[in-house]
């Protein structure tokens, strides 16, 4: 019922931004489009994994530890390619997987993040060496 | 090459990182700067000589957070980003013509070395995102020169340095050591600056790696509406299932 909620909730955020002309999970100016002041940590389960230009990203059913908040997070990541140069896949992260994601909240949706660092339970840093540099 | 010119062919990515560090020193008055993916003049001691109209545009595209910056609706990066973005770029040069294949944004230029002249500016050219490039040998200098571009082109990624039609660009290609590539680019664009002006980007070639599919719009579909706001059409997220 929760996540059902956040999707609707994430959902409408995403209606509002179109009626107001800003763009939702676009390719993007990372400073136009998340706000460097409020850097969250966002733990879950990943859901899905979409590897898909401008920007691969994934979805985590889990909870923002700053703001409280608990839903389905969006949590972008660098263009593919510049993921696979670094030698990280489609399947490096498979739904079920326990994440913690930290990075940028967006100015505009508050289940949508940029993924800065991205570990897993045991502390593997994941997309290590191509979170870094932020290029969009 | 066979007639001992230098062959820049090869697979290369820039020695910057594409955003400028944050203590980042100013060069001396007169140094060229260099170019950063996020600043095309990152270090120059001063402004660039915008004009007027120019100077405030670019302070609206800061101020707005470069929301409006051309790659980030998946249109062609500006020239010069095709020089900065850290992706990689291959060249392949021939005897009378060398392409530039970006991996970023699946951008492409064609330089024709065969002793053709760059098209005649009128109403009836076509302006192109990379303009018109021809190119020849100074010594092992390669001088590209680049005219015919279209408006409106940003020559960075976030900064929003413009670039216009009337813009007439000359990128002086040296190869400093083996591996390494240093491009002077000097912009004289009459519309948007008082006057020409120098920047440079140094890369190196890349072992192990080859080009990789980017392409930019399949994950969306974003347009500019006419008031000039910017708006998402459909995100690919949406159009599957989970």
């Amino acid at each position: 019922m929760m996540a059902l909620k956040t999707k609707t909730l994430s959902r409408l955020v995403a209606a509002c931004a179109l009626l107001t002309g800003v763009s939702v999970s676009a390719h993007h100016s990372i400073s136009a489009e998340f706000d460097e002041k409020n850097i969250v940590t966002i733990t879950g389960k990943v859901t899905k994994m979409e590897w898909v230009n401008p920007h691969a990203h994934f979805y985590v059913e889990g909870e923002d530890t700053k703001n409280h908040k608990k839903g389905e997070f969006i949590c972008d990541l660098l263009p593919p390619a510049m993921l696979m140069r670094k030698g990280w896949t489609r399947n490096s992260l498979k739904p079920g997987d326990v994440v913690t994601v930290t990075g940028p909240l967006a100015k505009d949706n508050p289940f949508s993040v940029y993924s800065r660092s991205v570990t897993m339970k045991d502390g593997t840093k994941m997309f290590e060496g191509a979170t870094e540099p932020d290029v969009r | 090459m066979a007639d001992g010119r230098v062959d820049f062919s090869g697979l290369y990515e820039p020695d910057l990182p594409p955003v400028p560090p944050k203590d980042l020193k100013k060069l001396p008055a007169g140094q060229i700067p260099h170019a950063y993916f996020f600043d095309v003049a990152a270090d120059l001691n001063g402004s660039l000589p915008y004009r007027p109209f120019y100077a405030d545009l670019v302070k609206k595209r800061q101020q707005a957070e470069a929301k409006d910056t051309p790659d980030g609706f998946c249109l062609p990066l500006g020239l010069l980003q095709l020089h900065t973005h850290p992706e990689p770029r291959k060249v392949i040069e021939t005897a009378k013509y060398m392409m530039i294949m970006n991996e970023a944004n699946y951008g492409r230029r064609e330089i024709f070395m065969d002793g053709r002249t760059l098209p005649k500016i009128t109403d009836e050219l076509q302006p192109w995102w990379y303009g018109y490039s021809v190119a020849k040998y100074e010594g092992d200098t390669l001088v590209i020169q680049t005219t015919g571009l279209r408006d409106g082109q940003w020559l960075d990624f976030n900064n929003g340095d413009p670039l216009t039609d009337k813009a007439f660009v000359t990128e002086r290609w040296t190869r400093p050591t083996f591996g390494h590539l240093n491009i002077q680019v000097t912009v004289d664009d009459p519309k948007a600056y008082t006057k020409p002006w120098t920047t440079q980007i140094d890369q190196h070639l890349m072992l192990n790696t080859e080009i990789i599919e980017h392409v930019c719009v399949e994950g969306e579909y974003a347009t500019t509406l006419p008031n000039g706001d910017s708006k998402l059409l459909r995100h690919w997220s949406d159009t599957r299932k989970k």
